[in-house]
Parts: structure tokens; C-alpha cells; sequence
């Protein structure tokens, strides 16, 4: 073949194979969606004046005239001048780049054991379109750390996983994070260990519930088969120390024994088995025989069991002998003091009391919508989540009674911090909660709250956050989500705002407001509680480790070019509403897009 | 190009960005595509030309070179998807013509596919040199003008893309024949 024939045929080749390029046009519109990420840089000053000046440089009008006038030199060298003093003041001005987009949200921040940094999510949803030009949605989470202050942001890695809420795991070291998260089904596990040293991720197979010991690091978690499995953080010495069915694991507090429920739940044969961790031999807690479950006790010593179908309880020690059961017990549901000198816990309507293991009791509250109460680590305070006369968000009293001070103006705080208050038994009590974008730390008292992740480090700018009083209480959702993040409502008695749904597709409006007391009125929108299927009342996805709450059911889906008012009827609206908007893409069949604004309701 | 709606787009409308990605897209996805020879990172490219096309409008001085600026911005991004994600480059290592081919595939090596090899062997720069001069059929001057390189560099890059395309074909085209005539499978 000569040499003019060989490069005819590569000509062909290449032009043949650029013709089979796939179709490009969906791109255009992944581009156009894309926009409001990319604002268009205005001409600089250099641009106009190289335009003013013209161009020698015919052949690439971009860049500067390669033939300098004398006057263009001087030019320059004021400009390199300017650009050396702008040099010299950006550290003044300096703005990091936001970790998410416009539409990133902060989620499951978790203080490190000893209190010293802050691990977090951002979520960033973004839309693409796929070869079919259909929108798609996905949801990156990335995975911070940072210290206390805020200082040293450091990125670990990013996950496409489904779940709402990613539970977050420090190992009892500190060196390792333990990552669990699931498609809303439960389905698709995605269990790995982040080591915070470099070393890589390592992926400890499909386990539900993976929990870490107290003590070391190793976890433990359930297959799908219903083994119960111990494995090391570095993957190490797998094994199975409950062959199937198992259903609960619990770790006691010395990391040397596992309680275990086993069978199907509710069924005669269930049955409840402590399992040392390094699979040496189990026993059946016989004591317990036809348990509707079991739990430690709050003073760890104990296994509290309590009968299928009523709601009676016995105590008994890990070895079978008769234990006290304690008010604590009785109770269920709460935290423990540090010293285990007192259990908080909302269970004993109305608000929040202590019990103690002498079953003498303390009430803090009396409000039936204060929840989620947590000690402070030196046990001198107690924080809750309430919606009160004062505002909606974060109090704090102190443990040995008070009147409650709201610290924290966020409805969303209880979907932040699992436990909010930072480890730090000897020195000032803190804590954190996260408020729409930014997660902020404060003093026990309310004093000095310092945003250690500010807003627009964690999220770029979407919209016009309202800064000043000004009222808007129409939600205008457009093609890719709502215009703002933040909108500000004025005072009204039912929590009141309209939902202006401009795209072409329906949308769901889900309220977050966790109090589970009201009810939604939609007005003119269509009460649903499912989004082809797939439930839709946000209230349902408690993270783990979580009790479900009584849970608004009813969300509201607005037609297309179409608005709505809507009213959360039972949500006093004194302090911050988080709002989902789901996108219903009828092309695929499911709302597979959430994105999340916040409501200030003005003070009544 | 509509030199109207470069001006329109540089003022920041987004209508008549629109109508000039939808005219460009094709051009600028094909030097994308021919340039790395994996769709997704063609898509990624060219996404992001677009998205920089938009971003940096307002410092192109002269609407009517807006197609070969836009050519430089997508042979760019080519770089850059190449550097972020060199997903693929690792199984070039698996292609030399003479390994690796087994015998019921020897028939099937045809033409394009030695073609394909020799290509995914070229260099990135020398990639965009053949690609802007035999696909988009720019002469070799304005290749070297939109890729900002001197006209000779642009030049001797083709060349030597041109023998190593000339050279792997024929070196395949042997091999193959060897490889046919012998019916053996090749290691």
C-alpha cells in the first residue's frame, strides 16, 4: 500500500469513526440545566482594553497583540501592578470554594469520640440527562472531616448511594469511620470502614445494622442470610458467631458479649442468645424464653426481656441469674448520664424527665412536643429538640432543672446530630447541630455560637437567602427545583405557604416538621402518600438508631403550571420548617429527585 | 456561525447560547469522541467545553472565530478528561500488535481495528493534530492556531502520528497475515 493510499484510508477510518459518535444533543440540555453552576465571567478590565486597542494578532483573536505598543507596555505593568496589589489583599477577602453546589446539603455530622473533630456528609443532588434525554437524578454524598473549629476540611471520598440518611460511625479510636447507607428499600448495602490515616477504604461485605464494639475495633453486623458476623476494622478475622436468623445485635458495654435475637420476630420460636464476640460458645437465655425481644439494661448489667404480646419485663444477668429491674428499664427509651448516674428520656409524657437507679425521678419538661433529650458531656445540661412558644429547634436545661433556653433555631436538628454535644467532659460543654446548610457549635448557655462549617463554605449561593425582613412565602419551583433555599414566611397561624410549580412536571411537597400532631391541608394540590409506589412521607426514613416517630403521613403533589397553599395545620410556626420538594419524572415513573428548602417563620 | 448569536450569548442570553450549543455540539462532540475514543468521556468533554464556552464568552473579542475558539476549548477539555479519568489508558498496555490475539479472533481483525490500536497508541497531542486536520478538515496552520502551538510543531506532530498510524497498520497487517497463515494463537 503506498504512502497517499495508507492515508486516505486513515482519513476514512478517522472520519467513519467520528461519524459514529452518539448522539450529542442530550448533552445540550445536561449543559443548559448546568448554567446557574457556571455564571458567565464579565469581560475584565484587560479584555476591553486588548479590544480597545486591537489586535496585531490576527490569527487568534483571543489572546493579547503580540506586537506591544510602547503605551501597552505601561499599560501592562500598571496592571501587573494592580493585579499584585489584588494579590495582596485577597487573603482579606479570601471565600473558599463551596465543598457542594446550590443545591448541597449538610448531613449526619457526628462529633469523633474525643470530641476533637467533626465528621460530616455533603450532599450534592445534581441533574444529568441520559442518552434517552431523560432526566436523571442522582445525590453524591461526600464525606468531610474537619477539626472542632472547623479548621482542616478534609475530603475523604463520595458515594452515589440512595439513603436519606448515611449513618456515620466513629470507631472507638477515633482512626476509622464507619460508613453504612442504603437505598430507601434497604436493599443495596454499601457497609465500608474509611481509615483516617490514608490508608484505603476497606469494604466489609453486606451487613445490616453494622455497629462497633465499645471498645475495639472491630464490628459486628447481620447478613442477609442472618448471620451474625465480627470482623476487624481492616477486613480481618471475619467470622460468624450466629449461624441464621438473627435479627437484633447488641454489644454490652465491654465489648465481650453480644445479645442476640434469633427467629422470626413474634413467632414462638424466637429466642434470645448471648454470644461472646471472639465465637466462643453461645447460650440461650432459656430465662427468656418466648421473648417478644431484649435489650441490655440501661446499667448494663442486665438483660431486660419482655414478653410477646404484653408488655411485661424480667431482668436477667448474662449468665441467668435474677437482676432488678429498674424504673430505667420500665421506662425503655432514653440516654444515659456519662456516669450512669440517670437516664433522660421523653417516655414519660408529658416533656422530658431523668430517672435514676434508685427509680426516683426528676421532670424537666412539660411540653408533650420537647424530644430527642441528650446529656452534655460532663452530665451538667440536657439538650432537647422542641417546638415551643419561644421558637422551634435546640433548648438546653440544665440536668438538675431549670427553665429551657433555646439555643439553636433549627426544626431539623434531631436529622443532624445523633448526639449533639461535644465530647468533652473536663472542659467547656458545647455542642453542634446543623442549620440548613452550615453546622454551628455553641455554648451550653447559648453564649458564642461560632459557625465552624459557615454556608457558604458547605453550599454555593442559590438564590437570594432572605437577609432582612422581608416576607416571601411563595415557593417558586422551576425546572430544576425550587429558585431559593431559604424562603421567609410571615406570621400565620397554620404554617401557611404556596407552592408556584412552574416546570412541566408534577411535584410532592413533603413537610419535615417531625412533631406528628397536625395535619397537612394541601388546598388545591393532591394529597398523596406514595410517589408511584415508593412511600413519600419523608417523616418515615428514621435514621438509625432512631425511634420513628408519629410522623406527618400526607404530603401534597402540585401540578404542573399550577400553584397550591399549602398548610402544615398542627406545626406551630415559630422557628424553621425543612421542606422536601420531590420531582415526579413521569418518564421515570418514580420521584427520584428531593430537594430541600427551608421556611423562617416569622415570629406571631 | 451566527455571529448574532454570539453576541447575544456573550451578553448573557440564554436562549441564543442555547441555539449555539445546539449548531456546535455536533462538531465539538465529534473531535471529542474521535479525540478519545470512549463515549462517556466524550459526553464529559464536551459537556464541559460547552460549559466553558459559556463561561468565558465574554473574552472572545471576535464572534466570527467563535468556531475555532470553541475547537480549542473541547480539544482542552479532551486534556483534562484524559488527565481527571485515564480510565481506559491502563488497557493500552494489553494492545501491541503482536500479543494478545486469539485465534478465533484473528479473523476478525480487520482494517479499522488495527486502525483503532494504532490510534489509541498516539499521544494526546498528536491526537488533536489529526483529528482537527482529518476530521474537522482544518488545514494545518489553523490547527496549529486553535491549538496555540507553532505551525511547524503542528506540522511534525502530524507526521509522526501519520508514520505511527502507517506503521501500525502495516505492522498489524503483517502480523495478522502471519497469524492467519500459521492459525496459531499469538502470545
Amino acid at each position: 500500500m503506498s504512502e497517499q493510499d495508507t492515508t486516505t484510508t486513515i482519513r476514512s477510518w478517522l472520519r467513519d469513526r467520528a461519524d459514529t459518535a452518539p448522539d450529542p444533543m442530550p448533552i445540550v440540555a445536561t449543559v443548559m440545566a448546568d448554567l446557574d453552576r457556571v455564571p458567565q465571567r464579565a469581560a475584565t478590565p484587560w479584555r476591553r482594553l486588548a479590544s480597545a486597542l486591537g489586535s496585531s494578532r490576527v490569527a487568534q483573536p483571543w489572546l493579547p497583540a503580540r506586537r506591544w505598543a510602547p503605551t501597552t507596555i505601561l499599560v501592562i505593568l500598571a496592571l501587573v501592578l494592580l493585579a499584585v496589589a489584588a494579590l495582596l489583599l485577597a487573603g482579606t477577602f479570601h471565600r473558599p470554594t463551596p465543598l457542594g453546589g446550590p443545591f448541597a446539603e449538610v448531613r449526619s455530622a457526628t462529633w469523633s469520640p474525643d470530641g476533637k473533630r467533626l465528621a460530616f456528609y455533603v450532599f450534592n443532588p445534581i441533574t444529568t440527562v441520559n442518552g434517552n434525554g431523560v432526566k436523571q437524578y442522582e445525590s453524591p454524598k461526600s464525606l468531610y472531616v474537619m477539626n472542632a473549629d472547623g479548621s482542616g476540611v478534609t475530603y475523604l471520598r463520595t458515594s452515589t448511594d440512595a439513603s436519606p440518611v448515611p449513618a456515620l460511625l466513629w470507631s472507638p479510636d477515633g482512626g476509622d469511620l464507619l460508613l453504612t447507607s442504603t437505598d430507601p428499600a434497604g436493599q443495596d448495602l454499601d457497609v465500608r470502614v474509611v481509615p483516617l490515616d490514608g490508608r484505603s477504604t476497606v469494604d466489609i461485605g453486606r451487613l445490616f445494622d453494622p455497629k462497633w464494639s465499645p471498645v475495639a475495633n472491630e464490628v459486628e453486623g447481620v447478613t442477609p442470610n442472618g448471620e451474625v458476623v465480627v470482623v476487624r476494622a481492616d477486613g480481618s478475622n471475619r467470622r460468624v458467631v450466629v449461624g441464621a436468623k438473627a435479627n437484633d445485635v447488641w454489644w454490652s458495654t465491654d465489648g465481650r458479649l453480644l445479645l442476640v435475637t434469633v427467629g422470626d420476630q413474634g413467632s414462638e420460636d424466637m429466642a434470645i442468645w448471648i454470644v461472646p464476640a471472639d465465637g466462643s460458645r453461645a447460650r440461650e437465655m432459656r430465662e427468656c424464653s418466648g421473648a417478644g425481644g431484649a435489650s441490655w439494661s440501661h446499667l448494663a448489667n442486665a438483660v431486660v426481656c419482655w414478653r410477646a404480646g404484653t408488655q411485661d419485663l424480667i431482668a436477667v444477668t448474662p449468665d441467668g441469674a435474677p437482676a432488678r429491674l429498674t424504673e430505667m428499664d420500665r421506662v425503655g427509651f432514653g440516654q444515659m448520664s456519662p456516669d450512669r448516674s440517670g437516664l433522660v428520656t421523653p417516655n414519660l409524657q408529658p416533656g422530658i424527665a431523668i430517672i435514676h437507679p434508685d427509680d426516683s425521678t426528676v421532670r424537666l419538661t412539660t411540653d408533650p412536643h420537647d424530644a430527642y433529650p441528650a446529656f452534655s458531656a460532663d452530665g451538667a445540661f440536657v439538650s432537647f429538640w422542641g417546638n415551643r412558644p419561644e421558637g422551634t429547634g435546640l433548648f438546653v436545661v440544665p440536668s438538675t432543672g431549670g427553665t429551657p433556653k433555646l439555643v439553636g433555631r433549627d426544626a431539623t436538628i434531631q436529622w443532624s446530630l445523633a448526639s449533639p454535644w461535644q465530647p468533652n467532659p473536663d472542659g467547656p460543654q458545647r455542642f453542634a447541630f446543623i442549620r440548613g446548610r452550615s453546622i454551628i457549635t455553641v455554648a451550653a448557655d447559648g453564649s458564642d455560637p461560632r459557625a465552624v462549617l459557615p454556608e457558604d463554605a458547605a453550599a454555593a449561593v442559590r438564590g437570594d437567602d432572605p437577609r432582612d425582613e422581608a416576607v416571601d412565602d411563595r415557593i417558586v419551583v422551576l425546572a430544576d427545583g425550587p429558585e431559593r433555599a431559604v424562603y421567609r414566611i410571615g406570621p400565620n397561624p397554620d404554617a401557611a405557604f404556596t407552592v408556584d410549580n412552574r416546570s412541566d412536571d408534577p411535584w410532592v411537597v413533603g413537610l419535615w416538621d417531625d412533631i406528628g400532631a397536625g395535619s397537612v391541608d394541601c388546598g388545591t394540590a393532591t394529597p398523596v402518600s406514595s410517589i408511584s409506589g415508593q412511600l413519600a412521607s419523608i417523616g418515615s426514613q428514621a435514621p438509625p438508631s432512631r425511634p420513628a416517630l408519629d410522623f406527618v403521613p400526607v404530603t401534597c403533589q402540585v401540578a404542573p403550571h399550577s400553584s397550591a397553599r399549602i398548610k402544615d395545620v398542627g406545626f406551630v410556626p415559630r422557628g424553621t420548617l425543612e421542606v422536601h420538594l420531590y420531582h415526579v419524572a413521569p418518564a421515570l415513573g418514580v420521584g427520584t429527585l428531593s430537594r430541600t428548602i427551608w421556611l423562617e417563620f416569622s415570629p406571631p | 456561525m451566527d455571529a448574532d448569536l454570539v453576541i447575544r450569548a456573550q451578553g448573557g442570553d440564554r436562549e441564543a447560547f442555547e441555539r449555539l450549543a445546539t449548531t456546535s455540539v455536533g462538531r465539538l462532540h465529534a473531535v471529542a469522541w474521535s479525540i478519545l475514543g470512549d463515549a462517556m468521556l466524550a459526553e464529559d468533554a464536551t459537556q464541559q467545553a460547552l460549559l466553558s464556552i459559556w463561561r468565558d464568552l465574554s473574552s472572545l473579542r471576535d464572534p466570527a472565530r467563535f468556531e475555532a475558539w470553541s475547537y480549542r476549548l473541547v480539544v482542552r477539555a479532551c486534556y483534562a478528561e484524559r488527565r481527571r479519568t485515564p480510565r481506559w489508558m491502563p488497557n493500552l498496555d494489553g494492545l501491541p500488535g503482536l500479543e494478545a490475539v486469539a485465534p478465533d479472533a484473528v479473523a476478525l481483525v480487520d482494517e479499522r481495528d488495527r486502525l483503532e490500536r494504532g490510534f489509541r497508541r498516539l499521544p494526546f497531542d498528536q491526537r488533536a493534530v489529526v483529528v482537527l486536520h482529518n476530521v474537522v478538515d482544518l488545514p494545518i496552520d489553523r490547527v496549529a492556531e486553535i491549538l496555540g502551538i507553532p505551525s511547524g510543531t503542528a506540522r511534525s506532530r502530524l507526521n509522526r502520528a501519520m508514520q505511527t498510524l502507517r506503521a501500525a497498520l502495516a505492522a498489524d497487517a503483517r502480523s495478522s497475515l502471519l497469524d492467519a497463515s500459521s492459525g496459531e494463537t499469538v502470545r
